[in-house]
């Protein structure tokens, strides 16, 4: 069957089986950001954002997201600047493996979006689908805190 | 790919198309909502998914008699949170109660409507919503409204309900509700949960309901235990006989999470925090004990 | 973080936070891991696994899956080798047992190897998969460490093929014993003796990223390897050992990885892919499920380590010994290395114990296998360990912390299991020249506010609070028998190509070693362009375990960017006219320039005519590191709890872990690594465990079922790194890669001996274990 998918703003039309996922489809277009870590919704590595929303792109079959926006990392730099999430991230030292990372950037957007002044706590809650091995999420807080601040102070709010 | 037996995804615009693809599939057809389920637990045998998501099932408003808060199958349970209507009700206990189901990222996409169908065990939407008395409307030609307790599991085969909407009771005067969940970690599934809501009359009990779920078994009311604080001003014995109570008449048995025996000091524990909560709400007696201390 | 000085001048680049240098890469989403090739023309791989714990394959029928569409290769015990190898990634001879077939005609746990199958879709490998048949033959099965010991115990290893196991007929993996002086005496001596049994539970390291390798062969014929592993070289050699191929025919390469932790020092799917891609010429990608990275990969071993001190009436050891005994599951990699650990890595650091014993074994079972896994033994040590230690602070009317600083190790001291206890063979004896644990000590006792805090059990609610201690040692490296290698070749833009064998998982030992070799020849990070982990390109390395990148792979790179310096120096003499001899004497390196008196030449200058026009060479150099030493890295580790006394449930408030790494190439890095350790010892401590059914099936393998700490889970972990400068290592560095997750369970059982009074000595410290000790029933 085919779906269409508007992938980082640009139009997609593409076959997909019925029973295949939103990870499957995307990984399958090229968008390589997105990752596997289990196939069941428990790690969080394959989250991107749909309708503006972080999900878990393998529990999404590819079919029920016909018509919508997905956003994954590729889509998320403005050409050669980065997005102030991501500049956080790099700056506080908050990537190791960075196999985690891209969801954890998609759900963080998706997070200051609606909460732009958060709490440690309210971070910590809002990263706790995104599961991290290497971190220890110190670091990722320390990031998302930063990127906040610049986000609501900055004059280029993306 | 992803699932090898799904043949088909449709998505119907109506209510009466919905119904028809449902009923013309016999078995092979099953409900697409939030979808996690449906991964989770694939379909065994070639079937066809129902994607609700163009049914205007969305919305979250105050029913027509102004009796409840009516939301519509669809809402995701990120949109419960986040709407007003929903935020004030028991004093925040059912935004509290969504905020630790799951991580963000799969309140985003799991709605309501799917969380009651999907029937889990451990829910902790059925036991909080079990103790509030809410209702659903069924939609099977006609729209009506039924018990929590007759949704039908989406994987029972016997799976035609269209349930359309699900009603919160506004709370009325002198009535509370509190819902406790032990789990391993933050997001994990609760080993037990268990939720009260209190009716007063005359600073009384007038109604009572004491929910217990995850035992593992799904959640059901313990009819003994809330008889017993009928009738009482939940002074601290009435209390703590409640909690045994329910203890000793709900069957508790062991999975990979907790033993029987643990469990059951979970429920005594959780059985007691619910009631003192909630007479702590109704500003019942000497609530001197009641700080339940954030360490 | 402070900036470090040597003798000479302060650090330019080493010492501080440099960026990753893969970190735009990664941050920006680029397609650098393995499953991001082009998997065009790929076959995919999936394992049939064996539902019995213990039985012999007395049939199997591959030939309705051969027959299927789609299906290209099938692989059973009866087309493949029959040679017997380890799958541990160590360094050759591998000091534990060839035990391993590639598919054998028995299975010995439930996830073990019985098939594989390469398909042309994932979906079609897995209905092959269903039309194999196989006919098992049960046989008894062996499920906890007792049942191993017990007489008359069915023999898991009972081919004579095997070689390197200690007592297949008793189920013994592995056996240590040594000793110093007379412990019996000793014990009879101490005025004050103590006891603590403890037991470790399964787990499993969980890399979000499953194990996975893409096989294919190159334009000349080659068999290239491109995997998630910790180990590039281990799995050449290995897989060239099983194959039959010669070393030369095979590349192995490492890219960006999802983290290891361990389970990746293994050779566990490189064979398989391999051996399709040359049977079917066709690449080949081959990952774990999530289900079989918790069941069919490797695993924390489980232990049962006994801890016995002696010690006179102010609390000084005068005999202590360890005995342990380890569940290394139905395959015995790693099994010696992780047991010795156990105890070289804990018992020095209470070197005043003049009487030491460390005996133990390992037994197989039929079981997950155990394999390396971060802590890699002194994880499991430290738990009796610390618990003895602070039974005796208990017993002798001391602080935990007294007692510990009466008899820990020091700077200028040693202990006499360093020579003793080395792994799978005598070790090395050498003395501590960095030692900042007293310091770590007191900057983490006043930063929890241990005074203020221990013994007052404050409640709040259901709340009662306690706080907890315990310190470490590690190691940096394996003495005598770690080697790394690295390569500097100039470019005449005054930039480097920096050749590493070192294995970067996420720790970021591109960064530290380009850090380091930038450092001695005086230019930014961003001239020194990392290629790592390519058996083809870069020199040898054992590969990222031990503790051993920063202190063994770093030496190497200072030392071959030292004789690169030499080089460059010796050019520059020449264009400026001065004698050679003396160059070195005179000159420096800054900011990309040679500066000599009041002249200055640019580095791309000196590569110009070394490569262009005068005397023209390759501006380069190799040098190799084996390490004399392992100094390690030192934590003192504080924590405050709160107890639920009516649900049991312990929650972490605070953590604080005062670490001295020697110099920190990178702060925040090592902070990272630290952070991520004791957050995985967290998970370790308190909620994670691999349950199994009465017939050794894993009944939770899954990360919905097996949990590991979410960043709700935890508090903030507060590092502080307490430099000192080890004179052996890179720029004054030592290794930080491990020691963190050893320290949550003693501590946090430590502190919860302060608030509810009882010693638990099972992990995982479950509500449910809590509460039954506080309410006086037997956990």
């Amino acid at each position: 069957m085919k779906v269409n998918l508007i992938i980082n703003g640009a139009s997609h039309l593409t076959d997909v089986a019925p029973g295949e996922t939103l990870l499957e489809l995307l990984r399958r277009e090229g968008y390589k950001s997105v990752k596997k870590g289990c196939g069941t919704g428990d790690c969080g590595a394959c989250a991107v954002l749909l309708n503006g929303r972080a999900v878990n792109s393998c529990l999404v079959l590819a079919a029920k997201a016909d018509g919508a926006e997905v956003k994954t990392l590729e889509g998320i730099s403005d050409g050669d600047s980065l997005h102030p999430v991501q500049q956080a991230f790099l700056d506080c030292g908050a990537v190791q493996c960075g196999y985690c990372t891209p969801a954890m950037v998609l759900t963080t957007i998706d997070f200051l979006s609606r909460n732009p002044d958060p709490t440690d706590n309210e971070i910590r809650a809002a990263i706790s689908g995104n599961l991290c091995r290497c971190t220890g999420y110190e670091k990722q807080v320390e990031a998302i805190r930063q990127a906040a601040a610049a986000m609501r102070g900055g004059p280029n709010v993306a | 790919m992803g699932l090898p037996h799904v043949t088909a995804v449709v998505r119907p615009s109506t209510l009466d198309e919905a119904l028809a693809l449902i009923r013309n599939g016999g078995g092979a057809a099953r409900w697409l909502a939030g979808g996690i389920d449906v991964v989770r637990r694939p379909p065994a045998a070639e079937t066809t998914l129902i994607d609700l998501s163009a049914l205007p099932l969305g919305d979250i408003s105050v029913s027509r008699d102004g009796d409840a808060v009516s939301i519509g199958a669809m809402a995701s349970l990120t949109e419960i949170q986040e709407s007003p209507l929903i935020r004030e009700l028991y004093a925040g206990e059912i935004v509290s109660m969504l905020g630790a189901v799951a991580s963000p990222l799969l309140r985003n996409l799991a709605t309501l409507g799917g969380s009651i169908g999907s029937a889990h065990p451990w829910s902790d939407i059925h036991c909080l919503l079990l103790a509030i008395g809410a209702h659903v409307e069924i939609y099977d030609g006609a729209t009506r409204t039924a018990d929590l307790g007759e949704v039908l599991p989406v994987h029972s085969g016997e799976n035609q309900q269209l349930v359309t909407r699900i009603l919160l009771p506004l709370p009325k005067e002198h009535t509370a509700a509190a819902f406790e969940k032990f789990a391993r970690s933050k997001f994990d599934v609760a080993m037990l949960n268990c939720a009260c809501w209190i009716s007063l009359s005359s600073g009384k009990v007038a109604k009572a309901r004491i929910v217990a779920g995850g035992t593992p078994a799904r959640a059901s009311r313990v009819p003994t235990a809330e008889k017993q604080i009928l009738g009482t001003t939940l002074d601290e014995a009435t209390i703590s006989a409640a909690a045994e109570t329910a203890v000793r008449d709900t069957e508790l048995r062991e999975d990979v999470r907790a033993s029987a025996e643990y469990r059951a000091t979970l429920l005594a524990t959780g059985v007691r925090r619910c009631l003192v909560r909630a007479r702590a709400s109704l500003a019942l007696g000497d609530t001197s004990d009641l700080e339940k201390g954030r360490p | 973080m402070s900036r470090s000085e040597t003798p000479n001048r302060p650090f330019q680049v080493v010492g501080h936070s440099e960026r990753k240098v893969d970190g735009i890469s990664l941050i920006t989403g680029q397609p650098q891991f393995v499953a991001d090739a082009d998997l065009r023309e790929t076959l995919h791989v999936r394992l049939l696994t064996s539902p019995q714990a213990h039985a012999r394959i007395s049939r199997i029928d591959t030939s309705a899956a051969e027959a299927m569409p789609g299906v290209a290769c099938v692989l059973t015990h009866k087309n493949t080798p029959e040679t017997r190898y380890t799958t541990a990634g160590q360094g050759f001879p591998e000091p534990s047992p060839y035990d391993t077939r590639m598919f054998d005609t028995k299975v010995r746990f439930v996830g073990d190897r019985v098939a594989a199958v390469a398909a042309e879709t994932p979906e079609i490998a897995d209905e092959a998969l269903r039309a194999i048949r196989v006919e098992y033959e049960p046989l008894k099965a062996v499920l906890s460490l007792d049942e191993a010991l017990a007489v008359g115990a069915p023999i898991i290893h009972d081919e004579p093929e095997s070689e390197g196991i200690y007592e297949a007929a008793g189920n013994v993996a592995a056996d240590v014993d040594i000793s110093v002086g007379d412990l019996g005496k000793a014990f009879e001596e101490s005025d004050v003796v103590v006891e603590a049994t403890c037991e470790t539970q399964y787990a499993q390291h969980t890399p979000i990223e499953t194990h996975v390798v893409w096989s294919y062969l190159d334009a000349d014929g080659r068999l290239v390897l491109r995997s998630s592993t910790q180990v590039p070289f281990h799995v050449r050699r290995i897989v060239g050992y099983v194959l039959g191929l010669p070393i030369r025919s095979i590349r192995v390469i490492k890219p960006r990885i999802g983290g290891g932790f361990g389970t990746k020092q293994e050779i566990l799917l490189e064979d398989i892919a391999g051996l399709i891609t040359l049977r079917t010429r066709r690449p080949a990608l081959f990952s774990l499920s999530r289900q079989e990275e918790f069941v069919s990969s490797r695993t924390r071993h489980p232990m049962r380590i006994r801890v016995k001190m002696g010690a006179d009436k102010e609390g000084r050891l005068h005999a202590l010994e360890m005995e342990a005994l380890s569940n290394t599951g139905a395959y015995g990699s790693h099994a010696l290395t992780v047991l010795s650990n156990a105890g070289s890595k804990t018992l020095p650091l209470y070197n005043k114990a003049a009487n030491v014993r460390f005996f133990g074994k390992a037994l197989y079972t039929n079981l997950p296998v155990g394999g390396a896994y971060r802590g890699y033994g002194a994880t499991q040590g430290y738990f009796p360990l610390e618990m003895a230690m602070d039974m005796l602070a208990e017993q002798t009317h001391l602080d935990p912390i007294e007692i510990r600083q009466r008899n820990h190790i020091r700077s200028g001291e040693t202990s006499p299991i360093f020579e003793k206890l080395g792994e799978g063979r005598e070790g090395v004896a050498f003395t501590i020249r960095s030692c900042e644990l007293e310091r770590c000590i007191e900057i983490g006792r006043e930063r929890i506010g241990w005074h203020e805090k221990r013994g007052k059990r404050r409640t709040s609610g259901p709340w009662i609070h306690g706080v907890g201690m315990s310190i470490h040692m590690q190691g940096s490296g394996i003495p005598h028998i770690d080697m790394g290698a690295a390569t500097i070749k100039m470019n005449e833009d005054g930039s480097f190509n920096l050749l590493v064998g070192a294995t970067d998982l996420g720790t970021g030992s591109d960064t530290i070693l380009a850090q380091i070799a930038a450092e001695v020849l005086g230019v930014p990070v961003s001239h020194m362009v990392v290629t790592s982990s390519d058996t083809d390109i870069t020199p040898f390395d054992v590969g990222a375990y031990a503790s051993s990148t920063t202190y063994v792979s770093g030496k190497a790179v200072e030392r071959a960017a030292n004789k690169v310096r030499e080089q460059i120096f010796n050019v520059a003499a020449s264009m400026l006219e001065i004698d050679p001899r003396t160059a070195l004497a005179e000159l420096t390196l800054d900011r990309g320039r040679v500066a000599g008196g009041k002249r200055l030449i640019s580095l791309s200058e000196v590569c110009q005519r070394a490569m262009y026009s005068n005397e023209q060479f390759q501006i380069g150099a190799t040098a190799s590191c084996v390490p004399e030493e392992s100094p390690p890295p030192f934590l003192a580790s504080f924590a405050e709890i709160a107890v639920d006394r009516e649900t049991g449930f312990i929650k972490v408030l605070r953590y604080v872990a005062a670490v001295d790494c020697g110099v920190a190439i990178n702060p925040k890095m090592a902070e990272g690594q630290m952070e991520g350790a004791i957050v995985n010892g967290i998970g370790f401590a308190l909620t994670e465990e691999m349950k199994f059914s009465s017939t050794g099936r894993v009944r939770n393998p899954s990360l919905f079922d097996y949990k590991i700490p979410c960043a709700a889970d935890v508090p903030p972990i507060e590092v502080i790194l307490v430099e000192s400068y080890e004179p052996t290592g890179p720029m004054g560095a030592k290794s930080v890669g491990e020691i963190g997750i050893n320290a949550p369970i003693p501590t946090i059982a430590s502190a919860l001996y302060d608030a509810v009074g009882i010693r638990l000595t099972k992990t995982p410290f479950t509500p449910e274990r809590v509460l039954a000790a506080m309410n006086g029933r037997t956990s």
